[in-house]
């Protein structure tokens, strides 16, 4: 590797919160028996961010996508009884290429990936997201929810591979987008590789338009208009907002509710 | 005292005309049965009457409270007192029940109900109409089961008090406790505010347990026989063909092939949908 990779440790029960700038690639090592958040502020266009997990700890990953950001590019490697949580809330910046690859590499470890995705304008919103199951009795979550307006476009693949003698690995993905307008756009690919029996892999994903149905129903009783779109919108980017901290939390609902 | 009259109204959807000159009359306080044929233009009338923007008017009027009711906007219209229990209510995935009902509540008066009158109301309404109070935390309609969708409409009607309730099938999927608390709830809103009621319904049952001042038929999108209650039963024993003969009136068979809406909501391997334009 050419460039020099940062590295952080992170340890012990605590709240870590990092500026990234021209740290590229930058790596975390969270030792073993530990319990952090970590809010991570990302400010340069390209990133590369690398997560090592020890044992027996837990980790809560918390982004809020900025404007300047283009490629996100995330490994995890997560260990035993470690569980790895990633808050991804991304309303402001324009359009972006998210890829997250994390590795269960061992048993019970477990992660998840929740994300708050508005795209607007013409912006082009790409988020990959994959779950390796190297070994059985591991768990992941994919929690995505999307809106999008005008001509933009929001694409989320989910990917669960699952390998050969992962008995007993869980899978889940739910991803849901609303599209707002005539022109805008929304994908969403499950894909689950499955090369092992004895394993329990979901997916869910609707992609719906505000449908005039929905509108009528709310506007029948007397709510009007506008609050009818915004009451349908806000429901599904406001969840993700409480995995935040109340300072952050309150910023993430002014910004929604400024865009409605 | 009338409060809805519908004269000579005529209405199409999608360029086939459905109503073909309904003139019906509806007092204040007053619990109107209507019944029918499937596909006869029942739930078309209502749908009219609420506003759906699918349907148009070609023709007619609607005056509420002696007002041009066709000049006001749907929300306006839920405003202005008139409600509409939906034949099928629409599930809203990402619209959280208590917020709906807060915000349709708000809508109903000056000032903001507080947080807490909002809850004490809402937990006891629930009771009324035999829903969990967990029920409210979830997305509106979103996985709830027939029964529990037509309950729901009972609730935002006793939560919003209107002066006209519109039933359109309320009890079809009800189990018997079901439909005995629902008629439970129209009967004590009646009672207590003076509720007037349009009820569509297939089945007598209902109405033994309402007991509308006045029934009347609807065939082929007109109204074509009015009188009271007897008129019910007279229809639960003998069907309709009696009015085919007695009336000289042919009445249409429902068309099969109904068109299918553009549902894009499910669980789904992959999709892609672009909305619609309209
Ligand atoms: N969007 C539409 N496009 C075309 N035809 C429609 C549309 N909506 C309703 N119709 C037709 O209008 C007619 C009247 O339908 P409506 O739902 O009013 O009947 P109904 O009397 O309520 O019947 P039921 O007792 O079965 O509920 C039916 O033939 C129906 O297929
Ligand atoms: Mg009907």
């Amino acid at each position: 590797m050419l460039n020099k990779v940062t590295s952080y440790f992170l340890e012990g029960e605590s709240n870590y919160n990092v500026n990234l700038k021209d740290e590229n690639p930058s790596s975390f090592l969270l030792q073993d028996n530990s319990n952090v958040t970590l809010d991570l502020e990302l400010s340069s266009k390209e990133n590369k961010i690398y997560f090592n997990l020890g044992k027996d700890s837990n980790l809560n990953l918390r982004i809020i996508v900025k404007h300047e950001i283009e490629n996100v590019e995330l490994h995890a490697n997560v260990s035993r009884g470690t569980n790895f949580n990633i808050y991804v809330v991304d309303l402001f910046n324009n359009s972006i290429t998210f890829k997250s690859i994390v590795d269960l590499d061992q048993e019970n470890a477990s992660s998840s990936f929740h994300l708050g995705v508005l795209s607007k304008n013409d912006e082009k919103k790409n988020y990959d997201i994959s779950f390796n199951h190297k070994v059985g009795r591991t768990f992941s979550e994919l929690d995505a929810y999307g809106v999008s307006k005008d001509l933009s476009m929001i694409k989320i693949n989910g990917t669960s591979h699952i390998f050969k003698n992962s008995v007993k690995a869980n899978a889940n993905q739910k991803a849901k987008v609303i599209v707002f307008d005539d022109e805008a756009k929304a994908i969403a690919n499950p894909i689950l590789k499955i090369d092992c029996n004895d394993v329990i892999a979901k997916h869910a994903c609707a992609i719906g338009s505000l449908k005039d149905e929905y509108v009528y129903y709310l506007l029948s009783r007397g709510i009007s208009l506008k609050e009818a779109r915004n009451l349908i919108t806000l429901g599904y980017l406001l969840p993700i907002s409480k995995h935040f901290s109340k300072e952050d939390e309150e910023k993430i609902i002014g910004l929604i509710e400024g865009e409605f | 005292m009338e409060k809805l009259v519908i004269k000579d109204l005529c209405a199409e959807v999608e360029g086939n005309q459905i109503l073909k000159g309904v003139n019906l009359t509806i007092n204040k306080g007053e619990t109107l049965a209507l019944l029918g044929p499937n596909g006869h233009g029942k739930s078309t009338l209502l749908a009219v009457l609420m506003g759906n923007p699918r349907y148009k008017v070609t023709s007619g009027s609607i005056e509420y409270d002696g007002k041009d009711l066709l000049s006001l906007k749907v929300d306006e219209r839920s405003k202005a007192g008139l409600f509409l229990a939906f034949q099928n209510p629409a599930e809203i995935p990402g619209v959280v029940s208590a917020d709906f009902f807060k915000g349709a509540i708000n809508a109903h008066r000056d000032n903001k109900i507080k947080l807490f009158e909002f809850y004490k109301k809402l937990e006891d309404t629930c009771k009324e109409v035999n829903l969990p109070f967990d029920m409210v935390n979830r997305n509106l309609n979103d996985g709830f089961s027939g029964g529990e969708k037509k309950r729901n409409e009972i609730l935002q009607l006793l939560l919003l008090n209107p002066d006209i309730a519109m039933l359109d099938e309320i009890d079809s999927g009800l189990d018997v406790d079901a439909i005995n608390i629902v008629s439970k709830c129209i009967n004590a809103q009646k009672e207590s505010k003076n509720t007037g009621f349009l009820i569509i319904s297939h089945y007598a049952r209902l109405f033994e347990l309402v007991k509308p001042d006045r029934a009347a038929v609807m065939i082929n999108g007109r109204i074509v026989e009015e009188g009271d209650a007897s008129l019910i039963s007279k229809i639960d024993n003998e069907g309709y063909e009696w009015i085919e003969k007695e009336l000289g009136i042919l009445i249409k068979k429902e068309e099969t092939n109904k068109p299918m809406n553009k549902v894009s909501i499910g669980v789904c391997a992959t999709k892609e949908v672009i909305k619609d334009v309209k």
